[in-house]
Order: C-alpha cells, then sequence, then structure tokens
C-alpha cells in the first residue's frame, strides 16, 4: 500500500473512530447523573486521541519526506505480532467462555474484542523491541 | 552475524537517514541491522551493499559457525 493512500486510509478511520466515541459520548452524557459507563468512554476517547493523533503527524511526516510507512522490517514485525496475538486471543477466549455466565453476551464480545486488540499492541511492542536474529 | 554497515556508511559520509532513503525502507530497519538484531533479506542486504559500494559477504559477515549449524 502507497504511503499516502495508507494516510488517507487511516485518516478516515481515526475520523470516524473518534467521531463514533463522542457519539456516543455525547448521548451518555445527556442524561443526568454520571456512570461508570459514561467515565470510561470518555477515558477511552481521550486515550484514543492521544495515541492517534502523534501516529497520524508522524505518518504525515514520512509522507512528506517520501519514507514508505511500511517495509520488510515492519511487515515482519506485523506478521509475527500477529501470530503471537491470535494464540493469546485463543487463551482470552477460553478464559472468558468460563466466566460467560457472569457476563451478558454484549460484555463478553466487546471485552474479547478489546484484549485482542490489546494484545495485538503488546506484541507489536514486544517484538518490536526484540527484533529478530 | 556482524554488520559492517555503520563503518562503511561513515566512510561514505551517508547518514542512517540517507540510506534509509536510497534503499526505500525506514530509518529504524538500518538502526536494527547496524544493532546486529535483524537479518534483512537477500534484495536489501544487496541494495545496501550497492549503496556502499561494496560486496555482501564485506557487508554482513556471519560466523563460520553460524553458518554450519
Amino acid at each position: 500500500m502507497k504511503s499516502k493512500t495508507a494516510l488517507m486510509l487511516f485518516s478516515i478511520l481515526s475520523v470516524s473512530l473518534v467521531g463514533g466515541l463522542l457519539f456516543q459520548l455525547y448521548s451518555l452524557l445527556s442524561s443526568d447523573n454520571m456512570t461508570s459507563a459514561q467515565l470510561l468512554l470518555t477515558a477511552a476517547t481521550v486515550v484514543v486521541m492521544v495515541i492517534l493523533i502523534p501516529v497520524l503527524l508522524n505518518l504525515r511526516k514520512d509522507v512528506k519526506a517520501g519514507i514508505p510507512h511500511d517495509d520488510e522490517l515492519s511487515k515482519k514485525v506485523k506478521m509475527f505480532a500477529a501470530g503471537y496475538a491470535y494464540f493469546s486471543s485463543l487463551i482470552i477466549w477460553l478464559v472468558l467462555f468460563a466466566f460467560h455466565s457472569y457476563l451478558q453476551k454484549d460484555d463478553l464480545l466487546m471485552v474479547g474484542l478489546a484484549f485482542m486488540i490489546l494484545s495485538f499492541g503488546i506484541n507489536w511492542l514486544f517484538v518490536r523491541r526484540k527484533g529478530f536474529q | 552475524m556482524i554488520t559492517r554497515m555503520k563503518e562503511l556508511r561513515a566512510i561514505r559520509k551517508l547518514t542512517q537517514a540517507d540510506l534509509a532513503k536510497r534503499v526505500n525502507v525506514r530509518r529504524e530497519t538500518i538502526v536494527f541491522l547496524e544493532k546486529g538484531e535483524y537479518n534483512p533479506s537477500l534484495k536489501l542486504a544487496a541494495k545496501i551493499a550497492k549503496q556502499l559500494e561494496s560486496r555482501i559477504e564485506d557487508v554482513f559477515i556471519f560466523d563460520e559457525e553460524e553458518l554450519i549449524e
């Protein structure tokens, strides 16, 4: 994928994600009292924005400098991280299903998906730091 | 694997960013390669060797033991 296309796709995804979170937050905040869900969503929105803004700025800088956003090493890192994340996700889903009677179906799916994303992120950082021998 | 990339790059007065741009990779990839934490593909090794005006085996040096294993 070309850097410009990646920047465009990433920008659209970021705007959609932040927009969706803000919309959810607005509908939750229109109710009277502050619940834990509102607090969680506010925190999630802030975290997502704090992570996305530097990533977008870096990507834009790379596009301007003509540096590829994806090269041999970054592709390999993603591939390995995805492999590790797959196995950790299997374990996470097994654990979640063991606790299925304590959680509602929607919550179970949300927690499972959130853990999958988190597991990919952690594995990506781990593989990137470790390098390849 | 031992790499002489840093030494050869210094001789040709190239920065990591310059070399990265010439071989079309990110600067982090050059950092990993110089630290010996990443074994490049044959294609990338050839590109780097060409930019450093050297042969692949002069840039990336393997121990005899590593090659036998």
